[in-house]
């Protein structure tokens, strides 16, 4: 009994698959959106803070879990290690309904307008493919404002006067500030700086039908108990699914592109939740399972039309990973600064995102989520005890009085950091797996001990009366949660994957919607740009086929 | 691995190991078996367990 064909199949129900499901759905075309993971919900994980998606001591919270997944890591040694989901140089990004919108902190960033021209603004760097994106801050704003309205996004950008120009505001006002944070916005005025809340994809006041924020202390690494959190799972893949034409197919693992005998992309062959492999026919594929993942698909996908896997001709498919460099300091107070007042990051300075001196770009530097115990056992200034009653004594006395300002610094893409599948490692469906390989740019230190600096500066002045930094950017590979960059847009199909709409370049009926297409990641946490490219993606399939194009 | 011997009764892998465990139990949540009655959370006046999002609220009835 096979599966009736559809108009589209949508690979991954995260941030910017969701979104397509959702566009093309209410379009008219029938939609089939699949998922790796479950339905997830605060109950599975409480307020455990070992199995968060923050602290996976026990595994990952919100997928994907220890059993059924792994990748291979090259170390800078040229030797390889098999990592789990719940190691941090996996580079996880959560397999649920929603996927990283469950549990995210949920920061609601646009990029800026010189994150979409790098090289016009800073020139060309050694050792980078460092590249204008194929379109412009404008031509995604329309898109920014779609996600900051669809899904719903708090904060006041007239605050902020280095944000990128705004047709509309936001459609709920700003979170307030917990005492950390109110000390921080008096110090960041009295340095000079133009200290604003940080826009966030959660309900201030009620929203879509669901209620307000209740101020947790746990929130950043979990799903929300009253649905405040706004994320695909609780806005567009329901709009999608009520539509009657998305059928989304949970616990269901595509494994490989079809592609027919004339060359032409068909569908997709998967796993479904009895493991059974099946497939699925579609006029087009829309793949958004993460820098990551997508690229891993592509590469798995190899015949005799493309040998070296799905648009990889050029061999850029899996090339240009990054994440971020998050950099930063730490502040000791005399006075408790902890009021329990949650979730915490709520206050941000823009100051330091470019056009600053001798560096690359910048970051956002922010105060940060309320750290759970256990997180918070790693939280030492240099030199001090790791173990034993000294460092017992340092959580006792200092839990409440701790503040950090941290930051995401842009790092310099670089074409040796890439996602490859590997030769002989399997997963246990038996496709090959993801193997990670590269280092960050050896010019990222500069910018985060830049930023760190400013960080320290910031707690100082908030009165912190013993700092340190925690300066990012090292050698190791980056990728973590806000991977990006696999699968680059651009015009020249020599050096990019896609065209500027997501569609993989020679191949008419098959696109990318995810972080995989940033061209750079910013100073930013990128979850509302990878909604605003699902938005546009969405949004020009909708558009094409309105006008009669069946992508053939 | 790397640095896996006992030579002078003393591995570095093996002592993070449990020390990481050992936080981890004293630290985590209760329901894992360690941390009774939230003993490591009351030492740093954490109030637990948790109301959700309301524990900054004094619920006793004298305000103190």
């Amino acid at each position: 009994m096979g599966n009736k064909h559809v108009n589209a199949i949508v690979v991954g129900a995260g941030a910017g698959g969701g979104i397509v499901a959702k566009e093309l759905s209410l379009t008219g075309l029938s939609v089939v959106l699949f998922e790796r993971g479950g339905w997830a919900t605060y109950d599975d994980t409480d307020t455990d803070e070992l199995r968060s998606q923050r602290t996976t001591v026990l595994g990952n919270g919100y997928g994907p879990d220890d059993l059924h997944y792994k990748r291979v890591v090259v170390n800078n040694d040229g030797s390889t290690t098999i990592v789990l989901p719940s190691e941090g140089s996996y580079n996880n990004i959560a397999a649920c309904v929603g996927s990283g919108t469950v549990s995210y902190g949920a920061m609601a960033w646009r990029f800026m307008q010189e994150d979409f021209k790098l090289k016009t603004t800073y020139g060309s760097i050694e050792g980078s493919t460092l590249e204008d994106w194929p379109l412009t801050y404008e031509d995604l704003e329309s898109c920014y404002e779609k996600a900051e309205w669809e899904i719903g996004v708090a904060g006041d950008a007239t605050q902020n006067p280095f944000g990128a120009p705004r047709k509309k505001p936001y459609p709920m006002p700003p979170f307030s500030h917990n005492r950390e944070a109110k000390l921080m916005v008096d110090a960041a005025k009295r340095l000079g700086y133009h200290p604003f809340p940080i826009p966030m994809l959660r309900n201030s006041i009620p929203y879509h039908g669901r209620p307000a924020c209740i101020r947790m202390r746990t929130c950043c690494g979990f799903a929300c108990p009253v649905n405040a959190k706004c994320g695909t799972h609780n806005t567009v893949i329901p709009i999608a699914i009520g539509s009657g034409n998305c059928e989304l197919r949970i616990n269901s693992v595509v494994s490989e592109i079809l592609v027919n005998d004339q060359g032409k992309i068909t569908g997709v062959t998967y796993f479904d939740e009895k493991n059974n492999k099946q497939n699925q026919t579609a006029d087009l594929v829309v793949i958004s399972a993460s820098a990551t993942e997508t690229a891993r698909l592509l590469l798995n996908s190899k015949s005799k039309f493309f040998p070296k896997g799905i648009g990889n001709e050029n061999d850029w498919v899996g090339r240009n990973l990054q994440g971020h460099a998050y950099t930063g300091a730490y502040g000791i107070f005399e006075e408790e600064v902890y009021d329990d007042f949650g979730p915490g990051a709520s206050v941000a300075i823009s100051d330091f995102n470019h056009h600053n001196p001798g560096i690359m770009g910048g970051g956002v530097l922010c105060n940060e989520f309320i750290r759970m115990p256990y997180l918070f056992t790693g939280v030492r200034p240099p030199g001090a005890a790791r173990w034993g009653k000294e460092h017992k004594t340092f959580q006792r006395l200092n839990f409440k009085r701790v503040a950090q300002a941290v930051g995401p610094y842009q790092e310099i893409p670089k074409f040796e950091s890439r996602v490859e599948v590997d030769p002989t490692v399997k997963d246990f469906r038996g496709i090959p797996v993801v193997r990670l390989s590269g280092s960050r740019h050896e010019k990222d230190i500069e910018g985060c001990r830049f930023m760190s600096e400013k960080a320290e500066l910031w707690l100082k002045e908030a009165g912190a009366v013993h700092t340190w930094q925690s300066v990012g950017g090292g050698k190791g590979l980056s990728g973590g949660q806000h991977q990006a960059g696999t699968c680059r847009m651009g015009n020249d199909p020599q050096t990019s994957v896609t065209d500027k709409y997501g569609r993989i370049h020679a191949v008419p009926n098959l696109f990318v919607a995810d972080g995989s297409l940033n061209v750079n990641n910013g100073g930013f946490n990128p979850v509302l740009t990878i909604m605003a490219l699902g938005f546009r993606v969405g949004g020009y399939i909708a558009g094409e086929w309105l006008k009669g194009n069946r992508f053939k | 691995m790397e640095g896996l011997q006992w030579g002078n009764g003393f591995d570095r892998h093996f002592f993070h190991l449990i020390r990481d465990h050992s936080m981890q139990g004293f630290y985590g949540s209760p329901r894992h078996g360690g941390n009774r009655n939230n003993v490591s959370y009351k030492m740093m006046k954490l109030d637990y367990p948790v109301i959700i999002g309301q524990n900054r609220y004094n619920l006793k009835s004298d305000g103190k």
